[in-house]
């Protein structure tokens, strides 16, 4: 994926390094690399290379990652400046 | 660890499902463009809401090809990163090339008129394909959101104005 690189300094991922307990999941289970294990500790080495898909959060049993995961797609992003993120969905009839 | 890839193949079956989100605006898009263009100094003319439609269509289905095919097709190859500055790229090419299919045919506001539909539409169409990628982050789409629609917004309402406004210039 290095030819495809987003917009950089947006992400809203976090690592708290007091929780992380070093397991390395993080590091497995993300799709692009964002995370190395630097000895016993996780690192962000990439913060500019997440999509915000969540799987490193949800499979962080020290729950020391956070990241808001949502929907990268316009339409999605319109219905919740229109409606409020609560009542958005990514698949209703305006969606696809 | 495994990492997602984003090959050629894997960006041009997206395209139907970019496609398929169309068809109803289409039909409004229709209904507008050949009633704008029918007004004029004769207050409406069948014969311009025709031909001078079919010239806003053109550019139109430009809009579409350039921001809904040939954006996620040339995606790595398009310069910037923001998926509606790409569309803006491949929407003045396409532009470009529907100006160069009537050229004589048309007054230079008309010209403006017709580059920013396409540029505009291809635009936002781009923009779209941010949900369809495994590598945009919603915090980056929703950035680049909230600078590119006024832009594509204002793009559409100035080539509207002086498309109107031609009929009575030329
Ligand atoms: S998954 Fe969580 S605990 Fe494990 S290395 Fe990553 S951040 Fe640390
Ligand atoms: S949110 Fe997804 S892309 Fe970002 S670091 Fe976590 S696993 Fe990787």
């Amino acid at each position: 994926m290095e030819n495809f690189r987003y917009l950089e300094g947006v992400t809203t991922l976090q690592l708290d390094l007091e929780a992380c307990v070093g397991c390395g999941v993080c590091e497995l289970v993300c799709p692009h690399a964002v995370f190395q294990m630097n000895g016993k500790k996780a690192e962000i080495g990439d913060p500019d290379g997440c999509m915000e898909c969540g799987a490193c959060a949800q499979n962080c049993a020290a729950g020391a990652i956070r990241v808001t995961p949502g929907v990268g797609c316009a339409s999605y992003i319109i219905q919740t400046w229109i409606k409020g993120k609560e009542a958005a969905s990514c698949s209703s009839s305006e969606c696809c | 660890m495994r990492q997602v890839t984003f090959s050629i193949l894997e960006r041009t079956v997206l395209i139907p499902v970019e496609l398929s989100h169309l068809p109803k605006p289409t039909f409004w898009v229709l209904l507008a463009v050949f009633f704008l263009s029918g007004i004029g100094t004769n207050i409406f003319s069948l014969n311009d809401a025709w031909y001078r439609g079919l010239m806003a269509l053109t550019a139109y289905v430009g809009g579409i090809l350039a921001g809904a095919v040939a954006a996620p097709i040339l995606l790595p190859w398009i310069p910037g990163r923001a998926f509606a500055l790409k569309g803006a790229f491949t929407g003045i090419v396409a532009g470009s090339a529907v100006l160069l299919l009537f050229k004589g045919g048309l007054i230079w506001i008309e010209a403006v008129a017709l580059l920013f539909i396409t540029v505009g539409i291809s635009s936002y169409l781009a923009m779209n394909f941010t949900g369809s990628t495994p590598y945009t982050s919603p915090s980056g789409v929703e950035k680049e959101m909230r600078r590119a629609i006024p832009l594509q917004a204002g793009a559409v309402v100035i080539a509207l104005v002086a498309w109107v406004g031609a009929a009575f210039a030329g």
